[in-house]
């Protein structure tokens, strides 16, 4: 028994825990430093999934896409659950960000959480929430993905409830009763799923071990993941009564399996089987846990509450990861195992009304605000709304641009919250009326604050441009006033983003307690280094991370529309990329996949 | 006269089965008896032995439990002129109550000596208690599960009032009395109704016999008669006695009294123990002995006799409002065991969505859940009996406050136990409402969705009174600074509690195999399901389908 790179990073957070029990509660030095230290540690040892590390770990493999670093072992046999993590592009870009964001929240905390107390405590939490995301991120399997989802819960409610704001213990709870509504009622959706999956299985095998081979095949190079498949493979065997070594399976055994591979491939063949309703009820659920993670517009008032009270780190991972989740449940789960509902007119409809009313109502919402960081925290509303429309615009450039929007609000938004944390542990106050003019008290701060707000709203150059721009082309794509309607939200986003930076920064000093504010020491400078090189490198050259990204979008592309590439007029698209160009697909029209396509499926069932 | 005694094929058939059958009972019967002897022999101070003695005689009984477990084999074992019988499902219950019992008497020695009650016909009262509960899981004649029930229900009635100077115990245990009384008399009453129209008291004559009586073409005096009401009534009647038992809403009024008032170690012995003792009661009268009744009971449309619910729809609509009404009442509760007393109600609740979803599954997610129960249950309680100290009952919300500062390793542990109870994961609560809501969603019946759509939510719901706790432990200040001390026994069996709560949260497969075997024995039942699911519903819950055979 192996335990593999993807292990380490998952576990290494909660091994840091552990360890940080058998320090001195009054060390607190000690424990500082140790935590840190660890967390770069997380950061470091994670870095081998992309780059490899000698000969025996390889970096993850673009050519060959889908999941990778699958390590498999037996868990809870009887029920068909095993220890499966691995991941596909776009898990490990998330998981990078994570451990990058682990570091920085880290030593954002540094003097903070030092004024605060409590420190052993508060870093164990750390490290607990971070093995839960990245856990949620590298799971392979639908159970141990539901541990991991629900696991975040309870590190983050401590977060903010004891190192919180004012109204900490409100929004501590608000955001876990809001966020395990939507989870429960995934698990549900989730055991429906289990108990179908053999029924479809029996019924439509030969579909259902093509989709396998589709889904995982890199549309680009056209090669296949054998060893994803065999995933598949393992879990229909199971079906049959027979277990991963061919055995046969004890009678009281589960014949299911909750593999994810596996139950991606069975989404395009539960309509036949069990109609369409099924497909739709069982979306709703999933969508519902993830829409108020994301969070969507009706479901998003806990946002504003817990980011408000939030500590500074827990604001940072809460805007950098934990909303991710909900974006990253619809990619991976949602889109490609229900591509019957996702397409179907209504669903989407509701899907994109909610995502632009999102944009719009967060934006509007935002310029309002008279406090800088409840004005960021719906600034994320406004965010995560493009990147549902990037989802549900179902095509290449959107999905992509939802993709690379989710990473670069985690990266500006999280800036702008540890921005927001520094001038909070100076002033203790987030109130915009109480400054103004502190370009010239504190200029290396307004300079990163300068950086970052134009990478927020969306500066040609920065990394939000790049999203942004793929999301609109992809809306405009699928239906123009979609587009068109988006589009507002970049203006109102200019607006409230330079308004704010106006309102703080400019002019005279007019609150005597702001002139004497000291500027950034090295620490809090220096910690928004990465960041602003992230911003950067994904603004001018976003094609590395674009790499990684696209062949898992087109997989969820042709999972939604098994012809999307097939277009007659167009044969072979995928292979006359060139290297050069963002998006290859890009002279598609986006409403080709609005058509429905019930004849299709029923064709192949008979 | 011995050697007369000893040729009778009789007695030899009798110690036989003592020894194959009822060998941990009889055991514990001994030490029971035994702690009642020694405690007039030991001087005041060292009254604490006889709980010593009483864990030895729960130890002993477990182990000889084991050998009877083995020595079953792999099906059933029945004897004593089928009253009793051996099997997995017996079997997995009488351990619960042994380490029940077990866990309830540790936690028991140090808060007696802070109560000043410690006295040795306590210790002894538990083990009749349980002696009377693995009877309960054992018995297969209707008389033998009364006289069980009613030897644990004395045995608690009198724990209930343990504390004789405490105004509240006295109380609790008048009214728990009174009503659990009047309950058994109910219970009795069903019971001699289903004796009269089977001529049996035996669960598998009982079974045999329903389907005729309910019959078209039953004719007892010549005559057809329609007996299917009479069925119906005295179903319904045993079914009030048990979930008075079990407290399930609208028979739960005397849980939070009697759960508040009695000695805290005697409220996390009957929350777990004497509630999975009367749930596997419920499961042998209604999973074995009533099995034909979970339908519709057919009408027959040309003499103009309607169909008949069955008990699937009495269970369903009890379980949900015991559910929604337990985790409602708990919310705006201050005293943590009257909380904790509602929130016991809905876990009944959710309980009996296992027996309601009548699959492998839902059966397994019944007996998983009481076993889980019966361990983060009695964690909770161990944790609040610690802050019993001089002068601080510990029993108010407030009590908690600050607790981390004061025993950081006693809140963790609290904090396994109540997340348990929220059903969070990676704990064992989870594994088991997993499988509760797996067995109701499998059965695929849309008004059985429904019912796991509303357990889903109000558990979400639960998380709200339980988070109070965690909140106050962790965010609230002190309000006293009088330390908690806890002695040993107490965190032996919490550190053992803790650790079973997670590892089985994290390696559920050994438990999950145990209580599947446990979950073979009842009558599976398929509900018709009409294919779509979610939709709207065609007919109304009153004409659940009929039973159909399993499809092989």
């Amino acid at each position: 028994m192996k335990i593999g790179i993807l292990s380490w990073v998952t576990w290494l957070p909660a091994l840091g825990a552990i360890l940080l029990l058998l320090f001195n509660k009054s060390k607190n030095d000690a424990i500082r430093w140790f935590a840190n230290l660890w967390m770069g540690l997380c950061f470091v040892v994670s870095i081998p999934l992309i780059t490899g590390f000698g000969s025996s770990i390889k970096g993850y493999d673009r050519a060959l896409g889908g999941l990778q670093f699958i390590e498999d072992f037996e868990w809870i046999p009887i029920i068909g659950t095993r220890y499966q993590v691995a991941v596909d592009g776009l898990s490990v870009i998330l998981i990078m960000l994570t451990t990058l964001l682990g570091v920085i929240a880290a030593v954002c905390s540094w003097s903070y959480i030092r004024d605060k107390g409590r420190e052993k405590e508060y870093y164990i939490m750390l490290l607990l929430l971070q093995t839960g995301m990245i856990g949620a991120f590298a799971s392979a399997d639908l159970f141990l993905f539901f541990i991991f989802w629900e696991v975040m819960l309870v590190p983050m409610y401590f977060l903010i409830g004891i190192w919180g704001g004012k109204n900490r213990l409100y929004s501590a709870i608000k955001f876990f009763l809001y966020t395990l509504v939507g989870s429960v009622v995934m698990l549900l959706a989730v055991l429906k799923l289990f108990f179908i999956f053999p029924d479809v299985v029996k019924s439509q095998k030969g579909l259902v071990l093509e989709t396998a081979r589709q889904y995982a095949t890199n549309h680009e190079t056209g090669q296949e993941n054998s060893a994803m498949r065999k995933l598949v493979e393992d879990a229909m065997r199971r079906v049959d009564g027979k277990d991963v070594d061919n055995k046969s399976l004890p009678s009281s055994y589960v014949r299911s399996s909750f593999n994810i591979a596996a139950l991606t491939a069975i989404g395009p063949h539960i309509k036949t089987v069990f109609g369409i309703n099924v497909v739709i009820w069982l979306f709703v659920g999933f969508a519902l846990s993830f829409a108020i993670k994301v969070p969507m517009f009706p479901f998003h008032t806990w946002l504003p509450d817990a980011h408000y009270d939030a500590p500074t780190a827990g604001s940072v991972i809460l805007a950098g990861i934990l909303l991710k989740m909900g974006t990253y449940g619809f990619m991976r789960f949602s889109l490609p195992i229900f591509p019957d509902a996702a397409t179907h007119p209504r669903v989407r409809f509701w899907m994109i009304t909610l995502a632009i009313i999102g944009i719009i109502y967060g934006a509007l919402v935002a310029m309002a605000q008279k406090d800088i960081k409840k004005l960021v925290a719906y600034s994320s509303v406004s965010h995560l709304g493009f990147v549902m429309l990037g989802l549900f615009a179902l095509n290449p450039n959107g999905i992509n641009g939802a993709v690379m929007q989710m990473i670069n609000h985690g990266i500006s938004t999280g800036a702008l919250f540890m921005l927001a944390g520094l001038i909070y542990e100076r002033r203790h106050t987030y109130e915009i009326a109480e400054f103004g003019g502190l370009a010239s008290v504190m200029p290396i701060y307004s300079t990163i604050f300068l950086i970052v707000t134009l990478s927020s709203l969306g500066l040609p150059l920065m990394n939000n441009f790049i999203g942004e721009f793929l999301v609109l082309r992809g809306a405009f794509e699928a239906k123009a006033t979609w587009g068109a309607l988006a589009t507002v939200g970049i203006i109102l986003g200019a607006a409230y983003m330079l308004w704010l930076y106006q309102r703080v920064f400019f002019g005279a000093v007019t609150n005597d307690k702001n002139k004497t504010l000291p500027d950034l020491n090295a620490r809090e400078a220096w910690q928004f280094a990465p960041l602003i090189v992230l911003i950067f490198w994904i603004g001018i050259y976003p094609k590395p991370l674009l790499s990684y990204i696209n062949p898992q979008t087109e997989a969820v592309v042709v999972q939604i529309d098994p012809n999307y590439f097939k277009l007659p007029e167009e044969p072979k698209m995928a292979e006359e990329k060139s290297a050069n160009e963002l998006m290859p697909q890009s002279t598609k029209t986006g409403s080709k996949i609005s058509e429905p396509t019930p004849v299709e499926v029923e064709s192949q069932a008979k | 006269m011995f050697a007369f005694l000893q040729t009778s094929p009789d007695l030899s058939v009798i110690l036989q089965q003592t020894k194959e059958l009822i060998m941990p009972e009889v055991l514990l019967l001994l030490f029971a008896c035994a702690a009642l002897v020694i405690d007039v022999l030991l001087p005041r101070q060292q009254k604490f032995l006889v709980a010593w003695l009483s864990i030895v005689g729960l130890l002993v009984s477990l182990v000889s439990l084991i050998f009877v477990y083995k020595g079953m084999g792999s099906s059933a074992k029945a004897g004593f002129f089928g009253m009793i019988v051996i099997d997995p499902y017996a079997v997995v219950f009488k351990m619960m109550f042994l380490i029940g019992a077990l866990l309830a008497i540790l936690l028991s020695i140090k808060y007696l000596d802070e109560e000043g009650e410690q006295r040795g016909e306590y210790y002894a009262l538990i083990l009749f208690a349980v002696v009377g509960m693995m009877f309960m899981a054992s018995g297969v004649d209707l008389l033998t599960l009364f006289i069980a029930l009613e030897l644990m229900a004395i045995s608690v009635y009198i724990l209930v009032g343990y504390l004789r100077r405490d105004q509240r115990s006295n109380e609790a245990a008048m009214k728990y009395f009174l009503l659990g009384a009047f309950s058994s008399g109910v219970l009795l009453y069903g019971i001699s109704m289903v004796y009269g129209m089977t001529g049996s008291t035996n669960l598998a004559d009982i079974a045999k016999a329903l389907p005729v009586v309910i019959g078209a073409n039953y004719q007892p005096l010549g005559q057809a008669v329609d007996m299917r009401y009479l069925v119906l009534m005295s179903m319904i009647l045993m079914a009030a006695g048990m979930f008075f038992k079990v407290a399930a809403v609208p028979f739960h009024m005397w849980a939070p009294d009697a759960y508040e008032g009695a000695p805290t170690s005697i409220t996390a012995f009957m929350s777990v123990a004497v509630k999975a003792a009367s749930f596997a009661m419920f499961g042998r009268i209604f999973l074995y002995g009533l099995p034909d009744l979970r339908g519709t009971l057919e009408g027959n449309a040309t003499s103009h006799l309607p169909a008949l619910p069955g008990w699937a729809v009495l269970l369903g609509v009890v379980s949900a409002i015991t559910i929604v009404w337990g985790n409602l009442a708990a919310l705006t509760q201050t005293n943590t065991k009257r909380l904790l007393a509602y929130s016991s109600i809905s876990h009944a609740g959710y309980t009996l969505l296992g027996i309601i979803a009548g699959n492998q599954t839902g059966y397994t997610g019944f007996v998983i859940y009481l076993f889980i129960y019966t361990l983060m249950n009695l964690g909770v309680f161990g944790c609040i009996i610690a802050l019993r100290r001089r002068g601080i009952i510990g029993d108010r919300m407030e009590d908690l406050n600050g607790l981390m500062k004061k025993a950081p390793w006693l809140t963790v542990m609290m904090t396994i136990f109540l997340l348990s109870l929220g059903g969070i994961p990676p704990t064992a609560g989870f594994i088991g409402k997993f499988y509760l809501f797996a067995g109701l969603i499998e059965t695929g019946n849309p008004w059985l969705v429904r019912l796991a759509i509303l357990a889903v939510l109000m558990s979400a719901v639960s998380l709200y009174y339980y988070l109070r706790f965690i909140r106050a432990m962790y965010i609230e200040a002190e309000t006293e600074m009088q330390p908690v001390m806890q002695s040993w026994p107490l965190r032996i069996a919490l550190a053992t509690a803790a650790l079973f709560v997670l590892l089985i949260g994290i390696f559920p497969q050994q438990l999950i195999a145990l209580t599947q075997k446990a979950a073979t024995g009842p009558k599976t039942y398929v509900y018709q399901n009409d294919g779509a699911e979610h939709a709207a519903p065609k007919s109304p819950p009153q004409s659940m389908p009929s039973p159909a055979p399993p499809p092989r």
